[in-house]
């Protein structure tokens, strides 16, 4: 009975209706975003609609790649073809209308726990030896291939985890991180490097905060997540597919269960995803982590598969030219802003860029005397700019640049208080935002380095509530 | 010209192998530069990092001496091959268009070039206490190949770093053109345009950044496609296995898309693979005796 039902299904069918599915979800969600928060992709998410019609004109190929290999019937093929001949329209249009400028956000991290994984590399180590040196299992198994085969895969699973288990060891070494488990926990607030308000509060919390209308993050929050999951759906659905497909056709029962066991993966992954955005991340973040790492594991699916279609198209004798020919100007017009992206780099950029990093490297040779620490601080518009001093300056130690609007900030700041040394990028900016007689004695010792010049803080004899800069020293 | 003394050793180390292993020059390129980074890996945990590179140095002088020895022997089918060619023109095409290319984005000013400046000018990890990186326990694979690739450099040049990046992924998308035959130049024609656009598809800047997401999906796809396609030889499981330690070592989350990779693999070793396992076959053979 079972049997009969799922042959009756039409694989194809099936294949086109999960990407009509997806990209009507995808779609309409960027839709309702844009009405509901104008400019969010552009500017505030850095969310680009081409990027994710691209990928979806990506997946399709996918399908056809997987539809090929899997022997399934390939009626829905030129639809496939045709749907994606209209995403690449569409990502054309939406890459004349959209700029490239998308903001930047730091990362966090994401560790796994230390411990476990010391512990369980140890207990397979030492399985591991025994079963090489005193035969272990051929004692408990007589089969000599199911030995060999539990050797190698023991030895794939520690290869791994012993080269984690060895940097972690080094970093604790180091004194870089201290091994604290972290477990997961529903009422009691374990994760401490979070940094909104929602990761402040425990994961009961968060589910509670992460749903309240009013709150200026969900929105974006759930429209990240909202992406994840449906590709953890079409990860779902294209794991059901490839199982009906191999109870049909058992002839390709290695890649078929390969291609099942990496969509299961992919709905783990995907789920993961979630769960970390929800509880670790904020909403910048989000925006890097769903743009980069959930396309870690796509990258890797489309990859794999596409091996096999060069497999298949290894052993074709005659190769259809038009297909070459469609396929090539697919590829193209998807990356067309990409590959304008590859032009030469400019000399001219360059050359300014070496000035100043003459200029870092002469403030660096000045300072080398000082021995309390220097204190980093930009306001810049320019994209990395804060940082960028940082890397300058190498190897000089400097306290972390921050990047926050300043006024409250830094004053709060224990480093800063401490430091002498500030970095700024005009002196404009310090002599209009900071005449105050309060900042007084925050900026009594300090010294302040602004384009060529080592400068101090220097009052005004008529106004004593404000001050300029006198310069010390010319670089 | 640390570019000229980079390739060199790289070829001298992939002609090794390809000679030493019977396979073809695009295949055992990345498997030098796997070798490369565990080398440095070692070499950079145990605090000699520099002598690492010189090691490597040695390494590749003794392989010279061996190949020169046994030149006669050298199978030119082995390395004349489109993935060569195709390693050839990528690198060419990278190092033009980098020469003058500048960071200019957040992380990597924050973590990816400032970890290598600081590898660069204190000759060792960026771990240590003299290095100024904040992220410190992110895993240091594609940084120690960057340093690889800069050692020889006078100043630190920031397009090597690119083009160190740049040659590793080539390395990594060129080996799959091996199973094409030299009269297939069509396929092997419409295969390498797909390698090189498909992740530049995904990833806009995989060939103008440092950013190793993309890096760690095409080696998780590698390994795949090396147990699933290639033959399983020795040269292939201890080219799975180094793949398994560089994806491991490349980002903290390298180890979930090494672990998937080894379940997949493990799952079809234990229940499907009855007949290609060169090392079950072997003691099929004992077992029949």
């Amino acid at each position: 009975m079972l049997k009969k039902s799922y042959q009756k299904i039409n694989l194809s069918k099936i294949f086109a209706y999960c990407f009509y599915g997806f990209f009507l979800l995808i779609i309409s969600t960027c839709f309702l975003e844009t009405i509901t928060h104008p400019g969010l992709f552009l500017n505030k998410t850095g969310i680009s609609l081409s990027d994710l019609t691209a990928r979806l004109g990506l997946i399709c190929l996918l399908s056809y790649f997987q539809l090929c290999f899997s022997k399934s019937s390939l009626k829905y093929q030129k639809t496939l073809i045709i749907f994606s001949l209209v995403i690449i329209f569409v990502t054309l249009i939406l890459n004349l209308i959209e700029s490239s400028n998308y903001p930047n956000f730091v990362f966090s991290k994401f560790h796994l726990n230390y411990f476990a994984l010391n512990t369980l590399s140890y207990f397979l180590f030492t399985f591991f030896i025994l079963s090489i040196f005193s035969n272990l299992i051929s004692k408990i198994n007589i089969n000599p291939v199911l030995n060999k085969k539990i050797i190698i895969s023991l030895l794939l699973f520690l290869t791994p985890i012993l080269s984690y288990v060895s940097w972690n060891q080094h970093l604790y070494k180091n004194n870089i991180i201290i091994p604290e488990p972290k477990i997961f926990s529903f009422t009691e607030k374990k994760f401490t490097f979070l940094e909104d308000e929602s990761k402040k509060q425990p994961f009961k919390d968060q589910i509670t905060w992460f749903f309240k209308p009013t709150n200026q993050y969900s929105i974006y929050k759930i429209f990240f997540n909202l992406i994840t999951v449906s590709l953890g759906t079409i990860f779902c659905f294209t794991a059901i597919l490839f199982y009906i497909n191999w109870l049909q056709n058992k002839k390709s029962i290695k890649i078929g269960i390969t291609l099942l066991i990496f969509y299961l993966g992919g709905i783990a992954y995907s789920a993961l995803i979630i769960l970390i955005s929800v509880t670790m991340f904020s909403v910048g973040e989000l925006k890097a982590f769903q743009g980069r790492y959930i396309l870690t594991y796509i990258l890797a699916m489309i990859m794999f598969s596409l091996y096999l279609f060069l497999i298949k198209l290894n052993k074709q004798k005659k190769i259809n030219l038009l297909s070459i020919i469609y396929l090539s100007i697919l590829f193209f017009l998807i990356n067309i802003p990409n590959l304008i992206n590859l032009k030469p780099a400019d000399k001219k950029i360059f050359l300014n860029r070496k000035k100043d990093e003459i200029f870092y490297q002469k403030i660096e040779e000045g300072l080398k005397n000082s021995n309390k620490p220097i204190f980093l601080h930009v306001i810049t518009t320019e994209n990395a700019g804060p940082i960028s001093y940082r890397y300058f300056l190498v190897p000089v130690q400097i306290i972390s640049p921050i990047w926050q609007d300043w006024d409250t900030f830094m004053f709060k700041n224990p480093a800063f208080k401490t430091a002498t040394h500030v970095f700024l990028l005009s002196k404009t900016t310090i002599t209009n935002k900071w005449s105050d007689l309060q900042i007084d004695k925050i900026f009594k010792d300090k010294k302040f380095v602004v384009n060529n010049g080592l400068y101090r803080v220097v009052y005004k004899t008529d106004d004593k509530s404000s001050f300029q800069l006198e310069l010390i020293n010319q670089f | 010209m640390a570019n000229l003394i980079i390739l060199t050793i790289i070829s001298i180390f992939s002609v090794f192998f390809s000679h030493f292993f019977k396979k073809k020059i695009e295949e055992t390129v990345v498997f030098s530069i796997f070798v490369i980074i565990l080398i440095l890996y070692i070499c950079g945990i145990l605090s000699i990092l520099n002598i690492g590179w010189y090691f490597i140095c040695l390494l590749s002088l003794i392989f010279l001496f061996l190949l020169l020895h046994s030149y006669k022997k050298i199978k030119p089918k082995l390395l004349l091959t489109y993935g060569l060619g195709f390693l050839v023109i990528t690198t060419t095409i990278s190092i033009i268009i980098h020469k003058y290319r500048l960071v200019t984005s957040f992380d990597e000013f924050n973590y990816w070039f400032l970890a290598v400046k600081n590898m660069y000018v204190n000759n060792e990890l960026f771990t240590s206490i003299n290095s100024n990186v904040s992220a410190k326990s992110c895993p240091p694979a594609s940084t120690i190949f960057h340093y690889f690739w800069l050692k020889p450099s006078k100043d630190f040049d920031e397009s090597l770093v690119f083009i160190s990046m740049n040659f590793f992924i080539f390395s990594l998308i060129a080996s799959p053109l091996s199973i094409f035959k030299k009269n297939q130049w069509k396929q092997t024609l419409m295969a390498g345009l797909f390698l090189f656009l498909i992740p530049l598809t995904l990833y806009n800047y995989i060939y103008t950044g440092a950013y190793v997401d993309g890096l760690m999906g095409l080696i998780f796809a590698y390994i795949l496609y090396i147990y699933f396609i290639k033959k399983n030889d020795k040269f292939n499981l201890y080219t799975i296995l180094l793949a398994l330690i560089t994806l491991t070592l490349t980002k903290n989350t390298g180890i979930i898309f090494a672990m998937a990779a080894v379940i997949i693999i493990i799952i079809n070793i234990l229940f499907f693979d009855k007949h290609k396992n060169n090392f079950i076959k072997k003691t099929k053979k004992i077992s029949k005796k």
